[in-house]
Parts: C-alpha cells; sequence; structure tokens
C-alpha cells in the first residue's frame, strides 16, 4: 500500500516499469491527488524542455589540442602492418561521421525485423502505410535526401486543390478506426492498402517554401503520383546502412522496439453519450517525419470535424520553429507544417481548441538523447483521464490529464506508428502490436 | 542489445589498430567521440572552457590508459567512466577555488527559419529556456546530475549508466527520478518560461 505521495514513482511510471499492483496504486494516488498528477505532468514538461537541449560542438581546433596535449611517443610498427587495415579505417570512419551526424536520430532503424522476430515481407504493407491510404497523404522519404529530387511532382504542378469535401471523401476509411474491433487493424489494412490512393507527395514541399495558411485550408491536393504512391513508408524509411553505425552513438535505443524512424498518429474522439461532448467527432491525423541531421521533414494534419475548430500545430526543435494555426470549417480541412533540415529531434505540439476547450497533444521526435513520446491530452473529465490511462498502458505512450473535469463518456481510438512508441522500452508487446497496425480502442467502463 | 554490443564497435576497432601501433587511430577516435565527451562535460559543467579543459584531460587519460584497456567493458563505457572521473575532478577542484563560472550557456547561434514564422522574441524565449535550464541543470547535486544527464541527454541505458557510475541500477532509476524533481523545482522559477502548470492544491 503507497502512504503519501507517489512522486518517487514518476519515472518508473512513465516508463511503464512499475510491477502491477504498485502500478494500479500509483495510478489511482494520481487520480484523486490533483498535486501529485500536476507534479508529475510539470516533470513530463521539464523532461521535455530537458530533451530540447542541443548537442554543442566542440570548439574549433579542439582536436589539435588534444593531440599536442597527448604525451605522445613514436611507435614502431613495420608499414605493411598499418597501410592496409588503415585504408580500411578510413572508410569505415566516412561511415560513421556521416551515419552519426544523419541519422542520429534513427537509431531506431536498427532493428526493423526483430519487432516480429521474422524478416519483414516488404509485400506486407506496413500499418504506416494506412493513415497515408487512408488520407491520401504520403511523408516526405525521409533518410534519402535524394529523393526530393527525385519525384517530380511540386505543389506548382498540382491540379486544383480540393474542397474540405472532396478530401473528406478521400479518407472516408478513417472512419473504420472509430469501432475497430481487436483485429481490426490487422485484417483492414491490407484491405486500405489495396484500395485505390492518391497521393500528394510531401516531398516537394520540402525544398518549396511553405504553404500560406489559406493554401492550408485548401490543402490537401491530392494528385496522383504513381511514383511516390508505390513507394510504401517501410520503403521510405528502409535502414539504411549508416543508422546501423549511427546507432552505436546511443546504444540504449537498441532496446526499443520499434525499428521505424518515420510517425504517424491518429487520434479520434468520438462522442459516447451525445451530451456533454459538443464535438460529434474529431479526426486528426499526423504524420510527422523524425527531423534528424540533413532531412528536411513535413507533417500533414488532416482533420475532419463536425464543428469549427482551430487547430494550432507547432514544431521546433534546436535548428527550427514552425507554427500554423488552422482553421477548419466543417467538415474539415488540412495543414502542412515545414520542418527544415537541421537541429537534433524536437517535438511537435498540437492543440485542438473545440466546445470551449482546449487540448494538446505532443509528438516528440528523437534526437541524441532518449527522446519521449507524449500524448499530452488536457482533457475534459475524468472518465477520459481513466481512459487515457488505460490507453498509455495500453500503448506504450505517455498520456497525461489531469483529472479534475466532468464525467463523460468519450470513446476514444487511437493508432500510433512506432514512433510514438519510441522510447517505450518497457513495452515491447504493445510497441509491437503497433507496429503490426493493431489499433487501440478503449471503451470507458 | 547483446549482439549489438558484441560486435565490434568502430571506437573498438579503432582500439585495436591504435594497439597494434598505428598511432593516427587516435586522432580518428579522437574525432569520433568527441562529441559525445565534449557535450557530456559541457552539459555536467555548464561551461565551454571548462568543458574543452575536462574533454581534453580525458582524452589523455584515455590515451595513458587504453594499452590497459582490457575490453572487459564496452569502449563507451569505459570512455564514460573517464570523462565523469574527469568532471568529478574539474568539479572537486572548482569546490576548493569556487570562483570561475564564467558564460553559461551560447545558445545564440541563428535558428534556421525558413517559414519565416519564427519571430526573433520566441527564438530569444527559446534560447533563454535552455540557458536557465542549463544553469538548473549545474545545480542538481552530484550524484543525481550525472544520472539526468547520462540519461535524459547522452541518451544511455540504466544498465550503461549503472557500469558507468559502478552502481547499481536501482540506484541509477532513483537517482534519475530524483533528480528530474530537483530540476523542476530549480526550474519553478521560471515557471511560466516553461510552461509549467502552476496549480498546487492546498
Amino acid at each position: 500500500m503507497i502512504r503519501g505521495h507517489v512522486d518517487e514513482f514518476y519515472t518508473a511510471y512513465l516508463e511503464h516499469t512499475l510491477p502491477e499492483p504498485l502500478r494500479q496504486e500509483v495510478e489511482a494516488h494520481l487520480r484523486e491527488c490533483p498535486q501529485c498528477a500536476a507534479e508529475l505532468t510539470e516533470l513530463c514538461q521539464v523532461v521535455e524542455c530537458l530533451h530540447d537541449l542541443p548537442m554543442i560542438a566542440a570548439p574549433e581546433g579542439f582536436a589539435e589540442a588534444v593531440r599536442t596535449s597527448l604525451p605522445r611517443v613514436p611507435r614502431r610498427v613495420p608499414a605493411w602492418r598499418m597501410a592496409l587495415p588503415a585504408v580500411a579505417a578510413a572508410a569505415v570512419l566516412v561511415l560513421v561521421s556521416v551515419g552519426f551526424w544523419q541519422f542520429r536520430g534513427a537509431y531506431l532503424r536498427q532493428q526493423p525485423q526483430t519487432v516480429a522476430g521474422t524478416p519483414r515481407d516488404n509485400t506486407l504493407p506496413h500499418p504506416l502505410t494506412t493513415p497515408r491510404t487512408e488520407s491520401g497523404v504520403e511523408l516526405a522519404p525521409s533518410a534519402d535526401a535524394d529523393s526530393t529530387t527525385e519525384t517530380p511532382t511540386t505543389a506548382k504542378t498540382q491540379p486544383e486543390p480540393e474542397t474540405p469535401e472532396q478530401v473528406l471523401k478521400s479518407f472516408p476509411q478513417l472512419k473504420d478506426v472509430a469501432s475497430p474491433t481487436s483485429s481490426a487493424g490487422e485484417s483492414a489494412a491490407p484491405k486500405r492498402a489495396a484500395a485505390p490512393r492518391e497521393s500528394q507527395p510531401m516531398t516537394s514541399a520540402a525544398s518549396e517554401p511553405p504553404a500560406p495558411q489559406a493554401n492550408a485550408l485548401n490543402a490537401p491536393a491530392p494528385v496522383p503520383a504513381p511514383a511516390a504512391a508505390e513507394r510504401t513508408l517501410s520503403d521510405a524509411y528502409e535502414p539504411q546502412p549508416q543508422a546501423r553505425v549511427g546507432r552505436a552513438e546511443v546504444p540504449s535505443m537498441t532496446k526499443a522496439a520499434s525499428p521505424r524512424l518515420s510517425g504517424g498518429m491518429l487520434l479520434e474522439f468520438a462522442e459516447g453519450d451525445g451530451q456533454s461532448l459538443q464535438l460529434d467527432e474529431v479526426v486528426v491525423q499526423m504524420n510527422a517525419q523524425v527531423v534528424s541531421g540533413e532531412k528536411a521533414g513535413q507533417v500533414q494534419l488532416v482533420m475532419q470535424t463536425p464543428t469549427a475548430t482551430t487547430v494550432r500545430i507547432s514544431g521546433a526543435s534546436s535548428k527550427w520553429q514552425n507554427t500554423q494555426q488552422l482553421a477548419i470549417n466543417p467538415p474539415g480541412g488540412s495543414m502542412m507544417l515545414d520542418i527544415p533540415a537541421g537541429g537534433d529531434g524536437g517535438s511537435l505540439k498540437m492543440t485542438f481548441t473545440f466546445a470551449g476547450k482546449t487540448e494538446t497533444a505532443y509528438l516528440f521526435t528523437p534526437g541524441v538523447g532518449p527522446r519521449k513520446t507524449t500524448v499530452d491530452v488536457q482533457a475534459a473529465n475524468q472518465s477520459m483521464l481513466q481512459l487515457l490511462q488505460q490507453l498509455a498502458n495500453e500503448s506504450g505512450v505517455y498520456i497525461f490529464a489531469p483529472g479534475d473535469f466532468a464525467q463523460r463518456t468519450v470513446t476514444l481510438s487511437l493508432r500510433l506508428s512506432p514512433i510514438a512508441v519510441l522510447n517505450t522500452l518497457a513495452n515491447q508487446q504493445n510497441a509491437q502490436a503497433l507496429h503490426a497496425g493493431k489499433i487501440v480502442t478503449i471503451t470507458p467502463k | 542489445m547483446a549482439s549489438i554490443t558484441e560486435s565490434l564497435q568502430p571506437e573498438e576497432a579503432l582500439v585495436r589498430r591504435f594497439l597494434q601501433g598505428d598511432a593516427g587511430a587516435f586522432d580518428r577516435l579522437v574525432e569520433l567521440c568527441t562529441p559525445r565527451v565534449f557535450n557530456l562535460a559541457y552539459r555536467l559543467v555548464g561551461n565551454r572552457d571548462d568543458a574543452q579543459d575536462i574533454a581534453q584531460e580525458a582524452f589523455v587519460r584515455v590515451y595513458n590508459a587504453l594499452p590497459r584497456f582490457q575490453g572487459n567493458a564496452t569502449f563507451n563505457t569505459w570512455i564514460y567512466r573517464i570523462v565523469v572521473n574527469a568532471c568529478y575532478d574539474e568539479l572537486k577542484r572548482r569546490r576548493r577555488r569556487p570562483s570561475t563560472f564564467t558564460e553559461l550557456c551560447d545558445y545564440d547561434e541563428p535558428m534556421r527559419d525558413p517559414a519565416g514564422s519564427v519571430s526573433a522574441e520566441d527564438a530569444a524565449m527559446r534560447n533563454e529556456r535552455r540557458r536557465i535550464m542549463q544553469q538548473a541543470i549545474v545545480e542538481i547535486p552530484d550524484p543525481y546530475r550525472m544520472v539526468v544527464v547520462l540519461y535524459d541527454l547522452q541518451g544511455l541505458s540504466y544498465q550503461e549508466i549503472s557500469d558507468i557510475l559502478e552502481t547499481n541500477l536501482g540506484t541509477v532509476k532513483s537517482r534519475l527520478n530524483r533528480g528530474r524533481l530537483i530540476l523542476r523545482e530549480k526550474l519553478s522559477a521560471s515557471r511560466e518560461l516553461f510552461g509549467l502548470t502552476e496549480r498546487r492544491s492546498s
């Protein structure tokens, strides 16, 4: 039995490493103790800010300074012993430094097959392809910077932007997710992947100036982009040889269950009792590309809502920061957030304002250190809180919601691509389930 | 994890080559390790000059100790341990001769802003946040700070930290939690800047 506050368990709780009876006790305490709940939320914010600290470059000439300070004694080694390995070592080193700086966020791509325990079958649709297929959104190919030039489609060549109605028609399957069964994800994923799709390659805009707000309102402008459409996310995020080397810099990350660098997140809020929540349904889809090293990326958010909604999405890293606001008129809208190259990880924050309430979600992209993925929902009620906590346990995502709201019944389905379970080292099974496209659905008791 | 750490890391290959007499391998080792060595030192002591001294000292120690590097620990653990010890020494020295808190952080590097949406004000706030964060880190008592920096900033695992600090796992975990809480406390003066919710119930 816990006596007093539960502050000593915060980190373990966040990492899902508390043994079962204890976890429940901590959770029960968090529900009843606003002080601890607030403290835990703050702790998350502090850790978030901590992770925002960038890598600092060593001063110019540091290596030289080291060299001159060494008590170097000449060693005699036969030239033949050195020559060949030296060449090999030099070659390795190039790979290493490129790998580290470009992919230091990419540690998770190390072990793509180990999640399922068997080599991944490339013919199977990756769960990440599903959100894209549903919404007509495609993530920018990440690792291969070249691919930005491979895809000729640019914003300029796209046809007229569609109306929001058309946009919605392009991802009707989103509703599927609202009532999934335990196996819905796995069975539905192939079906969706096989469905005709229209994609808006996000690749192009990575090198384009970001669309002005007015355009964002009209976006997405799905265009047939065969090359891009055939390019599944699993292709785009195929492990790079460099990543293997880069991972060595962050060995702790090898334990993370997820092999994928990129992220997509689908959050759905659907009202259950039809009363207290003015919003019948909000569908938010966010595809986020990890920002790391030299790559640029984009986040596209597609939202479907029956009532007017304001979405503010902002992303930041040590080297960039970007914010956009989207006013959605029913039934939907879409916006794009550009993420320039550079920086070492960052976070994306989404704020939803509807029915007089504000909800915030964070998605963290990995940088050099472990990046926590947090979905912080300033949710509107106690049952929502329980729901979210349950969700956190099942999905391996950290979710916090202050529990001081009125009762309300909410159904929340959440689909997270593995980026969202980046650091849930303790929750490999769930990560695996997510990886397999399983949708976690929670209905409050 | 095992299969990965057991395979030869580039650092370890370089060590092997160095021990075989390839003096150039050490330069490359320095190059390879400088980011983590320097950043670890920087975050622990909070200023560049001291961090540079520590990092440099650490590399000298590495150089001298390499012939005795047994490969019982991974090279990474080993070099981290050396840096941590060099930091401890510097901190001890500093306490005997308290003075040189020079500049704390230099986060004035311009932020890229292709979208034109980062105001100078936002950038300044972010820099300020980082400066205060760094300052707060430095104020965390040593044992906790070590763990927070190694875990949250260097991305090491509990096991690695436990190896580096030669402390048991439970201690590492509790120090991390404690260290984060202390950090939160230190930052409470700057609540607004960090978006901390002011909700203390009576």
